[in-house]
């Protein structure tokens, strides 16, 4: 572990990755703090800066960003009650009418100092959980994987969305998008219909039509109705004291939010909605929360961003993405050669170990930037819509463009667009079709692959008893949403 | 009015006063047309697999997969059809939410503006082309004051020319 970590520190210490993470930070906020952009929206947008960069600098930009825009979403929640992301809407509960009392800045200093802890105390918590995740995970086999990536898939399609059906079709949809191009075991073409196609769709593109693009055509919907002006803001400063009769809370909701979304499936949104409701059961006046309970504040940014270490652990240890946000991570890693899983602490350690270090040292700088820079990054909510909305079209199709030099990506970009949009309109998110796209191919070679080991005899999937386990909580997680309503 | 299912609604902006109309479509109809064009799209996939189909594999095969994939798409599409069906017949009955889209002629005139981009850029050159594309997107887009969308764009092509071509390395038709 501490060779992994010498190898990292003398990756980062260059002027290109310092650069690369300020730069993931600054962006991180500005997403975090525009009101109907998620982290996995910016980590898409940002990927075309990321292709002349080394995998060190990128993933480290990517990470960061990940992590300032789960964080920055509290600023406007707690200042103009407008979510820049949709867990900090959980923050805002308690945070607004705090800022309503007169007290903005000391809901401020709680939810930084709640997510500066929660992510220090969960990236170790990932550095401990990843590597023996990882050493765990060299041992098994492609019966064990196919297992694993089939319970990632169930975990997903349960929990995305509020129709389970709308999920299962967008999973199902990614699957089928995943089959096109060269066969991974026989070489055979599949579903090419131009040469285009021959690698199969295009990861970055897809992601960047699914996740930004389909989002454009709401920003157009809803450009008409301007922005709420700000009204007089209060000055903020740090007041690193009040956060000491909230210790516990903050230890109780890290650790949840941390168990929570180790989870494939969990996002940043469920940790916060899990940690919260933790918090008003054990708290003395429950009755309080909603009216500006401190540990209302406290609760959900910890769960939050707890939850920012806690995904990117079966991603590093078994390649499995454990939220929308680290599916594109993945696949931003493999467009440089990276492959999460567990060999990536043996053929690439100082990308882990890289990602643990940025996680820690870009603390303080959030903390710095959260505090001394609330009124600015809460400028952002301004930014009329139709240019918001036309720049990010623009920045779509040139990424998309960038990401393989060719016009066909951009085509790729405009039909996930589209796609993404309408399903949107019934309620099928794009989050299940891209995490089938990555999971798809794990899948289908593991599958295959175990029943070539057993010259065919599908009774190989029951050779292990991790793989039984797997599908055993598979089809509980799947049939339990059918089974909760009859017993409320 | 009550039994139409596509219907255009005036709506007033809060905004700035101006009035737009909304496309309303009655609860089941988007459903039932997309869990139709997923059923397409099980169609091909189980019969485009023919086309690589080794029946000695069984399940090892390359065609197994695809196979799978589409039969459970199919299915899914079905029960989605289904309800989409049973929400146009009785909307009361299955509490039928409408879609709506807001701005449906500023939307379409976006989606036209993004598919005629990767048409017109091998033509006309990535800077020509974005210039005047994205000044249009913007008016689309309702950004009505013409300075603001001149600097916006001359703004977004000094960025991309300093970051993509000049610091990255990133060669633009």
């Amino acid at each position: 572990m501490w060779n992994g970590f010498v190898h990292a520190f003398s990756e980062m210490a260059s002027w290109p990755v310092a650069r690369a993470m300020l730069f993931g930070i600054l962006a991180g906020y500005f997403v975090g703090a525009t009101p109907g952009k998620s982290s996995s929206i910016g980590i898409a947008l940002a990927l075309p800066f990321t292709f002349s960069m080394s995998p060190v600098a990128s993933v480290v930009m990517l990470v960061t960003l990940y992590m300032a825009s789960e964080y920055a979403g509290a600023i406007p929640a707690i200042l103009v009650n407008t979510p820049g992301i949709p867990a900090a809407a959980i923050t805002a509960i308690d945070g607004y009418p705090m800022r309503l009392r007169g007290e903005a800045g000391a809901a401020l200093t709680l939810s930084i100092l709640s997510a500066a802890f929660a992510s220090t105390t969960s990236t170790i918590l990932l550095i401990f959980t990843a590597t023996w995740l990882a050493t765990i995970a060299l041992s098994f086999g492609p019966v064990e994987y196919f297992a694993i990536a089939v319970l990632g898939l169930s975990l997903v399609s349960s929990l995305s969305g509020k129709s389970m059906l709308g999920s299962m079709i967008g999973l199902f949809f990614g699957l089928a998008v995943g089959v096109i191009g060269t066969d991974p075991i026989d070489g055979v073409n599949r579903y090419v219909f131009t040469d285009s196609l021959l690698s199969g769709v295009q990861f970055i593109p897809a992601l960047i039509g699914l996740f930004a693009l389909s989002g454009v055509f709401t920003m157009i919907e809803e450009a008409d109705q301007g922005v709420d002006p700000l009204k007089e803001l209060p000055s903020v400063r740090g007041q690193f004291g009040l956060i000491k009769p909230h210790f516990w809370t903050l230890v109780r909701s890290t650790l949840v939010g941390y168990l929570v979304s180790i989870i494939p499936g969990h996002g940043a949104t469920i940790s916060a909605v899990v940690t919260y409701a933790v918090q008003k059961r054990w708290s003395r006046k429950p009755e309080t929360f909603g009216t500006g309970n401190p540990e209302g504040v406290v609760a959900s940014e910890a769960g939050a961003n707890a939850s920012v270490p806690a995904a990117l652990a079966p991603m590093l240890a078994l390649g499995i993405p454990g939220s929308a946000s680290t599916a594109v991570l993945i696949g931003a890693l493999t467009l440089h050669g990276v492959q999460p899983g567990p060999l990536i602490f043996v053929r690439t350690p100082e990308v882990p170990y890289s990602i643990f270090l940025a996680l820690l040292l870009t603390m303080p700088l959030m903390v710095a930037l959260g505090l001394g820079g609330a009124r600015l990054w809460v400028k952002v909510t301004q930014i009329p819509r139709p240019i918001m909305a036309a720049l990010v079209t623009a920045l779509c199709l040139l990424g998309s463009y960038a990401a393989q030099n060719d016009v066909f990506a951009i085509w790729t970009t405009v039909f996930f667009g589209i796609v993404g949009y309408i399903l949107k309109k019934i309620d099928i998110q794009p989050a299940p079709i891209v995490l089938a796209l990555v999971l798809g191919y794990l899948i289908e070679t593991n599958f295959r692959r175990s029943l070539l080991s057993a010259s065919g005899d599908p009774m190989v999937f029951l050779t292990s008893p991790l793989a039984i386990v797997c599908f055993i909580l598979a089809a509980c997680v799947f049939l339990w949403p059918f089974v909760r309503p009859s017993r409320g | 009015m009550e039994r139409k299912r596509i219907v255009l609604q005036a709506r007033e902006d809060s905004a700035n006063g101006t009035k737009h109309a909304d496309l309303v479509i009655r609860g089941g109809v988007v459903e039932t047309i997309v869990a139709v064009s997923f059923i397409a799209v099980a169609v091909w996939l189980w019969l485009g697999s023919y086309a690589f189909d080794e029946s000695d594999r069984g399940l090892m095969g390359p065609a197994a997969f695809p196979r799978g994939v589409a039969l459970l798409l199919g299915a899914a599409s079905l029960v989605l059809a289904f309800r989409g069906g049973r929400q146009i017949v009785r909307p009361a009955a299955h509490n039928a939410a409408p879609v709506v889209f807001r701005r449906p002629s500023a939307v379409v005139v976006a989606a036209i503006l993004i598919v005629l981009y990767p048409l017109l850029l091998p033509r006309f050159g990535f800077y020509p082309t974005t210039g005047v594309w994205l000044l249009a997107l913007l008016w689309c887009a309702g950004q009505r004051n013409v300075v603001w969308g001149l600097v916006t764009v001359l703004a977004f092509l000094v960025v991309v020319k300093l970051v993509f071509q000049m610091a990255m390395g990133i060669p633009l038709p």
